[in-house]
């Protein structure tokens, strides 16, 4: 069922075994297996059913260190969350990603990739994805990858009729859970606030915290500090080891063999380090993004000049009225460390309408990655050389160590970290099962959990987690 | 305004100095090139070394 307000939520008499913060792909997701399990669930979405500027508002923080958007727009607050301005781009974390590595201070996930692969086939279902096709090496350093543009499913569309038939989902809209409450072992309430004034408490057996990859650590935080510690006991580090994907143009690419790689129906193709690489370079997971854009005649040969003398040939391009660039670009998104100085902190001064304080974002890319640019533009570059396949310019101010330009994708609105998994309660907060360390009753979903960021998209793997963390927690709730 | 882009010396010696890089790269000979680990950046470019050798 789906109910407008808590007010109406609270007249139908529905008693739920989880309560579940937000209505992203995190929250539908695990809800929907928990249905599966006979489980009953009540999803709290703070926003409604669509968009709105007030619902966004609560949203406001500030940042400082490296260039972000701003923290009301790089996210979504109404039902279906996030995947409301998804662009649809889908790839599993790789098996690497969750491997330790000696240069990657911190990294290493406590499970493998094979402990997501059985929930691949239903991920696949509700992305409504057709199979991958497997990596393909193009050298021992270079493999090609591939990442599939998808439907880019919206997840409160898509399941909305459901959601509105079900007698195990309770999604509650206008209701804001300002606030876990905890003695250090377990979760004993939640605070509501909905229309402009406090709702009162809810009681559950379990709670799933899936606000998001920069609210679960700001609920979660502020929860903290109103009881002592009770909500995450081990809290060194909550909130930290926060990562994005930063994503440039790193150059240009002649090449030689325009039909040579396989290009998806965009007309673009993906290339990322073999493990190998990464250790011998020191570098992080990347993807390289070629984009190829053919031009026809006189325009293809002032194309191509661009990568000879790009002020030449800009000169003729803009007598000709055109913008032409050299005849592939090379954009490159990458992994980015995880360091517990990338963190989210609550703010001392600011706070949103019901009293919660706003998210300070602290955040800024590291000599780590910079390697990886760096490193990523010349693999390529020597795998295209070395095959004779074309060559490729890597950009003055990748090649120098310059300031990262203000201009193009920059990121790529991915939030990552904050509550990461790990076996140590001091350099993460929830456990293989996603159990915050030290409570009985308390979970995260949503890609707030990642403890490396890999490289690519985070909402296949984030689909996957969910299954995963549905039927964890199916088999335990009905033991 | 459209903004104009002036030829500098900088665009003629670079055009000229790259062309010539670029014949000597890209002959037949280059279709088959040494099997050598070493690369180089010449001006942005990602080279084998025995290219610019």
């Amino acid at each position: 069922m789906i109910y407008n307000s808590i007010d109406e939520y609270r007249t139908s008499g529905y008693v739920a075994d989880v309560c579940i913060t937000g209505a992203g792909p995190a929250g539908v997701t695990i809800a929907r297996e928990l249905s599966a399990a006979g489980l009953k669930s009540v999803i709290f979405e703070a926003g409604g059913l669509e968009f709105s500027d007030a619902s966004q508002e609560f949203y406001k923080g500030k940042t400082t260190g490296d260039f972000y958007f701003d923290l009301e727009v790089a996210r979504l607050r109404f039902f279906g969350g996030s995947s409301n301005h998804w662009a649809g781009w889908c790839r599993v974390l790789d098996a690497i990603d969750f491997e330790p590595k000696a240069h990657v201070p911190d990294s290493g996930w406590p499970i493998k990739r094979s402990d997501i692969e059985p929930y691949l086939d239903k991920v696949h279902e509700i992305l409504e994805l057709v199979p991958f096709v497997p990596d393909r090496p193009e050298s021992d350093k270079i493999r090609w990858v591939q990442l599939i543009k998808s439907p880019a499913i919206r997840f409160g569309q898509k399941f909305h009729p459901e959601f509105e038939k079900s007698e195990d989902i309770a999604l509650v809209l206008n209701t804001y859970v300002t606030e876990l409450q905890g003695d250090g072992k377990t979760i004993t309430g939640a605070k509501l606030w909905s229309n402009g004034s406090s709702a009162g408490d809810f009681k559950a057996r379990t709670y799933v915290a899936c606000t998001g990859g920069l609210e679960n650590s700001r609920l979660l935080l502020w929860s903290n500090a109103q009881s002592n510690n009770g909500v995450v006991p081990h809290a060194d580090a909550l909130g930290r080891y926060w990562m994005e994907h930063p994503q440039f143009e790193g150059g240009d690419a002649i090449l030689f063999d325009h039909n040579f790689f396989e290009h998806d129906a965009t007309g673009e193709a993906f290339f990322s380090p073999t493990i190998e690489a990464m250790n011998e370079r020191k570098i992080l997971n990347f993807g390289i993004r070629l984009v190829e854009q053919p031009y026809p005649g006189f325009k293809g040969t002032v194309a191509e000049l661009a990568c000879l003398a790009p002020a030449t040939a800009e000169w003729i391009a803009t007598g000709l009225g055109q913008h032409l660039r050299c005849a592939a670009q090379l954009v490159i998104g990458w992994e980015q460390a995880p360091s517990p100085t990338n963190y989210i902190e609550l703010s001392a001064t600011d706070r949103d309408e019901a009293g919660v304080p706003r998210i300070n974002l602290h955040w800024k890319k590291g000599e780590l990655e910079h390697r990886t640019l760096l490193e990523s533009m010349k693999l390529f570059g020597e795998m295209l050389a070395e095959k004779n396949l074309g060559r490729v310019r890597i950009e003055d101010w990748v090649i120098n160590g310059q300031d990262y330009p203000n201009k193009g994708e920059q990121v790529g609105y991915h939030h990552m970290g904050g509550t990461r998994m790990g076996t140590d309660p001091a350099k993460s907060v929830v456990d293989a099962n996603c159990k915050v360390h030290g409570m009985d009753n308390l979970y995260v979903g949503g890609s707030s959990i990642f403890t490396t960021s890999g490289q690519c998209n985070p909402t296949t793997s984030i689909v996957a987690f969910s299954l995963r963390l549905g039927d964890h927690l199916g088999k335990v709730l009905k033991a | 305004m459209q903004k104009s882009y002036p030829l500098t010396r900088r665009d003629f010696v670079s055009s000229a100095s790259l062309l010539v890089i670029g014949l000597a790269l890209f002959p037949k000979s280059a279709q088959n090139p040494a099997t050598t680990d070493d690369f180089v950046i010449v001006n942005g470019w990602v080279l084998k070394a025995s290219e610019v050798a």
